[in-house]
């Protein structure tokens, strides 16, 4: 694949030219800088969007994620050096710059309220100032925390109460994004890809809020380093550990335990490190056992106990470990699943004349779904301005669902025994293994240039059929009606050089070129950002860009509840799926912090594949039963505003966001339609607010336009056909349906309130108890219609049709208590 | 307090079964077979489309079928009379029809020659030659009656529109045109060309001709070659009688998948069967009769029951499957003007 790249007479250029750009200024590498990182006093997290700058001088960064920043090109001198944040004590230092001379800091920030004005820059403000790509917003920990959740925290859920993105249900947590479905959105824990991040059909997510640092999310207009998706980005950083101490959190809710625990890794020749672990298990199953609740009785007199056959369960574990001050390794791993399981057993023993008779009859259902992935990240400060990280991950995922059926009876007659059974298994199954390798180099050429650049190797296998056997005592009889199997394979190259042309203009220019090795074409993905500051809490920002996609999912796109996702790679025979994205906005930051975004956007999709729904002509010779791997090819576009007002700090913080889109989608049989999922209006409101130091409320509120549906619009015979030894045809009364989804469920309504009381202690251990109160008004929110028809009894003369609504969420009330330990 | 919180929790809002109606432009719905088999009818029916809040048969008439004289038999019942406390009465039956049926349709069949043919309305039949409207299955040899309120057509009686004269009979590889005139509904216009009749010639097992089909082992049928056209493979065991055969009672073995073959492939004027393994043992051998049926179809015919609809929606929540409204062979309204040309070919199956 390397050799293919290398064939290309473009990666040669860009080759040939990266390599003369480093070595003309490799001198600057390692010119006179103060780099380090900032971190939390207590905990040892690093602190992103810090403030960090020399008094007196322009000369000022923001950390990085990871908490990193570096000055550069620092005339020789004697500065100051603040690092500012807020809810942390400010930091100075005195430091003297010499002749290259790099300064290497590790600096500490204490925990400390601190008003928001004693403090003018916050991190809402960095990250307004110094990112380019739109439609951008990060979630700390606090601010999932805070929103209305479902049982329990979700970040998921947090996120669809962000202007631009959508849900299809109550029922789920996936995103719908500015008319991308969620199979266009690269999710990832720590940058490895998770493939179906859901619990419980998508009630849950798979994320361990405890668990969480922070996420980033990209609506759209996401930057070359990204690739692979063209809906979103959405990128869960899982916290790195307390450094210091060990230290633990539980909390326990009306469905799950959670636990977390937390601690340093004893240094050890000069390397030093942390570690994290969290779980959480469901405990219904386990209670409801524990209940022994009779459901019936045995021929023996003991009883059938009711069980509830589910559970799911995921752990997360982080560490990190410092090798020296420029190298350090990560590891990651997640595992997850859910498992539905039933079993059932009955023996029956009679006996004749001359024969006993043993009947043994077994059925079973055992379907687990989940993922695992593991990653290990290299990060390496080449010099201050100069980073590499190289990060190698597997991510597998798979459903497996097995139905048994086995019989057995066995006679023994006086001279003999004779044993005759019938075992049946049923079995579909989706499997995926993700195996990727990436290298991004981050540098800081000058305070004009930072350039990012790497490449990604990317191998997919997916695995997805069906299988039944059947055995008996002379007989095997093994078949597949379907066996999809493909390998994948992405290899990317990407650079995206952020330019700042003045203190008012910056751009950021990058590509993304992507062999994907079922098609023999390299796709080229060029992203444009410009962003022009037109004062200091005012920008415009216009983002540009393609996306391609190789890999789709083969769900029904009517289905009225997805439990799992049906994961497949873009065939040979089709061109890969692409979206351009068109983003323009305008930003403005109130000197009280008050973020205000309105955004405008339109983008257009390609070679999307809708999965065939059914298979008619079955009867066709060579046309298989199932559809799964047969697709209409699709195309649609989607525009919209979006406007968002977000506090992030003070007594009152939260956000209020409206959303205008529209979406169609265009296939064949269905003509331009909406898809299911389309609101054109949407209101999302987020408000938490401390009543004392001690007592939290919180309240969310979404309003939208109803989800579209497909109306019947009358009866019609249509016919079936026999024609075996005798010929007949026969009428099947059929709903005639209106055009795709061009009537909509009433108006969605929702009201969420919750409160959380802070510092109870319990023997000694801290605790939190929180409540939440779902659909407060108990409005009815439309899922979908059942219908039933109207029938004379005596004459079996239909006399009309009737619907009913099947709603999503009632009143929930659900309360849980967090300690920490 | 869990489990107070959890019922809290499961109150819901009120929720009431609505009625669904519907404004809708009806048109008419034909289904028209111009059969070529011997002895079969060609037919014309014809329907309208309805709106969701109206009932689906109407009362016709009144007919009366028997009169029971309970005093002649001395009062005693039998199975259909009920004597009790009467000295005789009337058996009358209350006949409904599809409230779709239009009976005042104006339809005539034109073939290529000019000659026109004016297809009657003749009501209530319940059989044209061996078609009929079937609302039963046949499992082992059970005969159970569908459930009309999820099969609704139980009540339906065949009303077609015929050939009274006698004079119409089609032909293979000739066109024929439709057209339909009824008040109050668009014309329909239709056409079609008749498929030629494929023979079947031989079946094959092992290699060896034959005359009987062993279980669970494939064969082959050889049929003439065609220049165009395409036709449908199927099979059936005949039972029998389960009351009375005994070998009838748990038979499997035989079935198969229909399938669509081309009569223009010169390649494949054989075709195997692979027949659905049969896994149960059969104490004795048992022997049927098995009906191998090769069926010529139009075009028309071929695009509505063998491509069908593509219809990209589903709901699991429908009580009924959906259609946007076919229309095959047709201009003005749905449904099918389509024909068929068979070929059987009876030959026994065994199992040991």
């Amino acid at each position: 694949m390397i050799a293919h790249f290398l064939k290309n007479s473009f990666f040669r250029q860009i080759i040939f030219y990266g390599v003369l750009i480093i070595i003309s200024t490799y001198n600057n590498l390692f010119s006179q800088s103060v780099n380090g990182f900032v971190r939390e006093s207590s905990s040892g997290e690093p602190i992103s969007y810090a403030n960090v700058f020399l008094s007196n001088t322009v000369l000022g960064a923001a950390t990085s994620r990871d908490g990193y920043f570096v000055l550069s090109d620092i005339p020789p001198g004697k500065y100051v050096i603040n690092v500012t944040m807020i809810g942390y004590s400010i930091f100075k230092e005195d430091i003297e710059i010499n002749d290259s001379t790099s300064i290497r800091l590790d600096i500490r920030l204490k925990e400390e309220v601190i008003e928001a004005s004693e403090v003018v820059v916050t991190a809402e403000r960095q990250k307004f100032e110094r990112a380019i790509e739109s439609s951008q917003i990060s979630l700390d920990l606090r601010e999932i925390n805070s929103a209305p959740a479902f049982i329990e925290p979700d970040v998921f859920r947090t996120l669809q109460m962000l202007p631009g993105v959508q849900s299809s249900s109550d029922f789920s947590s996936a995103l719908y994004v500015r008319g991308s479905t969620p199979d266009q959105n690269l999710i990832m824990l720590d940058g490895i890809a998770i493939y179906n991040p859901y619990h419980l059909g998508g009630i849950f997510s798979t994320f361990n809020t405890d668990a969480i640092k922070e996420a980033d999310f990209h609506a759209g207009g996401f930057p070359a380093r990204y690739g692979g998706r063209m809906g979103a980005i959405l990128n869960i950083i899982n916290r790195e550990g307390n450094v210091n101490e060990i230290k633990g959190a539980a909390n326990i809710s009306l469905i799950s335990s959670k636990i977390l625990l937390e601690g340093p890794i004893p240094k050890y020749k000069g390397m030093k490190g942390s570690w994290m672990i969290s779980g959480r298990r469901t405990y219904f199953d386990r209670i409801i056992k524990a209940l022994k609740i009779p459901l019936s009785k045995n021929e023996d007199g003991s009883n059938n106990y009711f069980e509830f056959p589910y559970y799911f369960y995921d752990y997360q574990i982080k560490a990190n470990l410092d090798i020296n001050a420029n190298h350090r390794l990560t590891y990651s791993r997640f595992y997850g699943d859910d498992v539905l399981y039933y079993d059932f057993d009955e023996t029956d023993n009679y006996s004749d004349s001359n024969v006993n008779v043993n009947q043994d009859f077994q059925f079973g259902i055992d379907w687990p779904w989940g993922n695992k992935t593991n990653g290990l990240t290299w990060r390496w400060i080449i010099s201050p301005e100069l980073i590499s990280k190289t990060f190698i991950s597997n991510s597998y995922y798979r459903f497996n669902f097995n139905l048994g059926f086995d019989q057995k009876n066995t006679y023994t007659y006086s001279d003999s025994v004779i044993a005759v059974f019938q075992n049946i298994d049923y079995n579909v199954f989706d499997k995926i293994n993700d195996n990727t390798i990436e290298t991004e180099i981050t540098w800081k050429a000058d305070d004009r240039h930072e350039i990012t650049g790497g490449f990604q190797f990317k191998d997919v296998s997916y695995d997805l059929g069906i299988g039944i056997g059947i055995e008996t005592q002379d007989t095997v009889f093994n078949f597949s009606p379907l066996g999809l199997k493909n390998k994948t394979r992405e290899t990317s190259l990407y650079a995206q050089d952020k330019i700042s042309y003045s203190d008012k203009l910056k751009l950021q220019l990058g590509f993304r070129a992507t062999d994907y090795n079922l098609h023999n074409k390299i796709y080229i993905d060029p992203r444009i950002g410009i962003k022009y500051h037109y004062n200091s809490d005012l920008a415009l920002k216009l983002n540009w860009g393609i996306y391609h996609q190789f890999l789709t999912t083969a769900n029904n796109q009517d289905e009225n509840l997805r439990l799992v996702e049906l994961w497949m790679g873009i065939p040979a025979d089709k061109d890969a799926s692409v979206s351009q994205h068109f983003i323009s906005g305008i930003e403005y930051m109130s000197p009280k912090n008050i973020f205000y975004r309105l955004e405008l956007y339109s983008k257009s999709f390609d070679n999307l594949l809708t999965v065939k729904q059914d298979n008619p002509n079955t009867i066709e010779e060579g046309s298989s039963d199932s559809t799964i791997n047969e697709f209409w090819d699709t195309k649609g576009n989607s525009w919209g505003v979006e406007f968002l007002l977000k506090k992030s700090s003070g007594k009152l913080n939260g956000w209020l966001g409206y959303t205008y889109a529209e979406a169609n989608y265009f296939n064949e049989p269905s003509g331009w339609h909406r898809p299911n999922f389309d609101r054109t209006h949407t209101i999302n409101i987020v408000a938490n607010y401390d009543l004392t130091s001690e007592i939290q409320t919180n309240f969310g509120l979404t309003m939208s336009s109803g989800n579209p549906y497909t109306k019947i619009m009358g009866r019609v015979y249509d016919w079936q056909q026999n024609l075996d030894s005798d010929t007949y045809w026969y009428p099947v009364d059929s709903y005639i349906i209106g055009e795709k989804n061009t009537e909509r469920y009433d108006d969605y309504f929702r009201i969420d309130i919750g409160m959380t009381r802070k510092k109870g202690n319990l023997f000694g251990v801290n605790y939190d108890t929180y409540w939440q109160i779902m659909n407060v008004t108990r409005h009815l929110n439309i899922l979908s219609y059942a219908y039933r028809t109207k029938i004379d009894p005596w004459t079996g003369n239909r006399t009309g049709v009737e619907r009913r609504a099947i709603p999503m969420f009632p009143l929930i009330v659900t309360f849980g208590i967090k300690f920490d330990f | 307090m869990v489990f107070l919180l959890l019922m809290i929790s499961c109150i819901g809002v009120n929720r009431q079964w609505e009625e669904v109606d519907s404004d809708y432009d009806h048109v008419l719905n034909v289904f028209g077979i111009l059969n070529l088999d011997p002895g079969y009818s060609s037919f014309i029916g014809l329907y309208r489309t309805t709106n969701l809040n109206e009932v689906s048969q109407k009362f016709s008439r009144v007919d009366t079928l028997y009169y029971c004289d309970c005093e002649s038999d001395g009062g005693k019942e039998d199975d259909n009379c009920w004597c009790e406390d009467e000295n005789g009465y009337w058996v009358v039956d209350s006949i409904y029809e599809p409230a779709a049926i239009i009976k005042d349709a104006s339809i005539h069949i034109t073939d290529d020659l000019g000659q026109s043919f004016e297809f009657n309305f003749m009501e209530n039949l319940t059989r044209i030659d061996s078609l009929n409207i079937d609302t039963t299955l046949n499992i082992d040899g059970y005969v159970i009656e569908l459930d009309t309120t999820i099969f609704d057509t139980n009540n339906i009686r065949l009303n077609f529109y015929v050939d009274t004269t006698g004079y119409f009979k089609p032909e293979p590889g000739r066109e024929y045109g439709l057209s339909i005139t009824a008040p109050g509904y668009n014309s329909i216009s239709g056409n079609l060309k008749t498929p030629l009749r494929t023979k079947i010639n031989s079946v094959y097992q092992r290699g060896d001709l034959i005359d009987t089909v062993l279980v669970n082992e494939p064969f082959e049928i050889s049929y003439d070659y065609q220049e165009i056209g395409r036709a449908l493979v199927s099979g059936q065991v005949l039972l029998g009688d389960w009351w009375t055969d005994s070998t009838s009672s748990g038979w499997c073995g035989g079935e198969f998948d229909p399938f669509m073959v081309d009569l223009d492939d010169g390649d494949l004027y054989k075709q195997t069967i692979d027949p659905w393994i049969c896994l149960e043992q059969s104490e004795q051998d048992k022997v049927k009769d098995y009906v191998l049926r090769l069926t010529s179809m139009d075009n028309n015919y071929y695009d509505y029951f063998v491509v069908g609809e593509s219809g990209e929606y589903s709901n699991a929540l429908l009580n009924y499957p959906t259609t946007k409204g076919r229309s095959v062979g047709l201009e003005g309204g749905f449904g099918l003007f389509g024909s068929i040309a068979s070929d059987w070919k009876t030959v026994k199956i065994i199992r040991r």
